[in-house]
């Protein structure tokens, strides 16, 4: 849905005015313990300059803890408390877990203390209610992260359209792990989703939205379009090899139209017209639900009935499709 | 004799899949057979058909236990009686 800018030490003393129509920057605070020698440098700099340009931003902190755990997760909560109520993020507290060398040399490795850490993201989640955790794909299915809470890491920009926030460098250098002086870039697809499947040849899709024109595939059972922004749905586009699609949309000024068929753009495009509904039909079992102004997301259906809004004006917002 | 008075489900379509638990984001478990199952529970807009399997009640025709059709088949036949009574 947008681009996000993760910035740390790394980055000191650049000029965020650039990046003053990204959706956000996620700033390090710092790492470890309540130790203010444990602050980020730059994080004081680029909290001002991102309330300077007006860039939505958070905090996220760089997690140590092993040896004496229960006290460092109490420590590093508040480490990362003492920064939020000083900074007040307004895109919440996120905490950074993940294998590095200090905890390696310490022969502490995340998979074996999986249920360790599992109380200590009870515990961040449960301080921090709108934050999240920022980990790699491994951290995120041992620990069973919340799906709405997940912020995953990866170098690999083709699975940036799996995660809420994925991360890849913006030189396109995607193995470049050595990203000093460069800035990281992270996606958003969408404020409440997740890393769920991505785009597979099975069952993809993707929404063309007001002010965005076509955004990225998704997969199956993932989010096309947005919600929580007042965007309008104006179409969509359904690709797979597995199953034949006829998909109906009920078009503000238009009526129903359709069917429209795989990898055909269903509604419309260029026209600033808003889908109320839509309608689909598959040779195999499949849910589906819309995003409605006003009403949020519909029950699940299946192949046939309409999901979404008629005769009342709303805009649907975003649609997601699965095999049932 | 007991199976008879469960309720079953049928499944008549092909590739509809089968989840650990009674929602829709719950892993896959397998695909279902289109055959009749029992139906051990119902929630959240899903029937369970084993334990730990899920499949979307929206795809699945619920039966009545024999018994039950028997009792509504009696109840239906002896109302028709009585409507065949009122005509004459």
């Amino acid at each position: 849905m947008g681009l996000i800018y993760d910035v740390s030490f790394a980055q000191q003393g650049k000029n965020l005015k650039s990046l003053s129509n990204c959706d956000g920057v996620i700033i390090r605070c710092g790492f470890g313990e309540d130790a203010t020698s444990q602050d980020d440098s730059a994080c004081a700099d680029f909290v001002a300059q991102c309330k300077r340009y007006n860039i939505p931003f958070g905090l996220y902190l760089f997690s140590e803890a092993c040896i004496n755990f229960e006290n460092s997760i109490k420590s590093e909560i508040k480490h990362m408390k003492r920064q939020y109520d000083k900074y007040k993020p307004t895109l919440g507290a996120w905490l950074d877990i993940e294998d590095d060398d200090y905890k390696k040399g310490n022969g502490w490795y995340d998979y074996q203390h999986a249920s360790q850490l599992k109380n200590y993201m009870n515990q961040w989640l449960k301080t921090f209610k709108d934050g999240g955790i920022y980990c790699d794909r491994s951290h995120a299915s041992f620990l069973n992260v919340p799906k709405n809470k997940l912020w995953v890491a990866t170098l690999d920009d083709t699975k940036i359209n799996d995660c809420v926030l994925c991360q890849y460098s913006d030189t396109g250098n995607t193995q470049d792990v050595n990203c000093k002086g460069k800035y990281w870039s992270n996606f958003v697809f969408t404020p409440n989703g997740g890393c769920t499947p991505k785009p597979t040849d099975k069952l993809n899709y993707q929404a063309h939205i007001q002010d965005h024109g076509w955004l990225p595939s998704v997969g199956a059972g993932q989010t096309a379009g947005s919600t929580g922004y007042g965007l309008r749905l104006e179409a969509i586009k359904v690709n797979s090899n597995y199953a034949k699609f006829k998909i109906w949309v009920h078009v503000q000024n238009k009526g129903d139209i359709g069917p429209f068929t795989n990898g055909q753009v269903a509604g419309t495009t260029g026209q600033s017209l808003r889908a109320e509904a839509f309608k689909i039909e598959c040779d195999k079992p499949i849910t589906y639900r819309v995003h409605s102004q006003n009403v949020g997301w519909s029950a699940w259906v299946k192949n046939g009935q309409w999901a979404g809004t008629k005769g009342k004006s709303l805009r649907a917002e975003a649609i997601e499709i699965k095999f049932a | 004799m007991l199976s008879s008075n469960k309720k079953k489900v049928v499944v008549k379509i092909n590739n509809l899949n089968v989840r650990s638990n009674p929602n829709i984001d719950a892993p896959i478990v397998e695909t279902c057979i289109p055959k009749e199952y029992d139906l051990l529970d119902q929630k959240n807009g899903f029937v369970k058909i084993a334990d730990g399997k899920w499949v979307m009640a929206e795809y699945v025709e619920i039966l009545e236990p024999k018994a039950e059709q028997e009792t509504k088949k009696k109840k239906k036949e002896s109302s028709i009686e009585d409507e065949e009574e009122v005509v004459e």
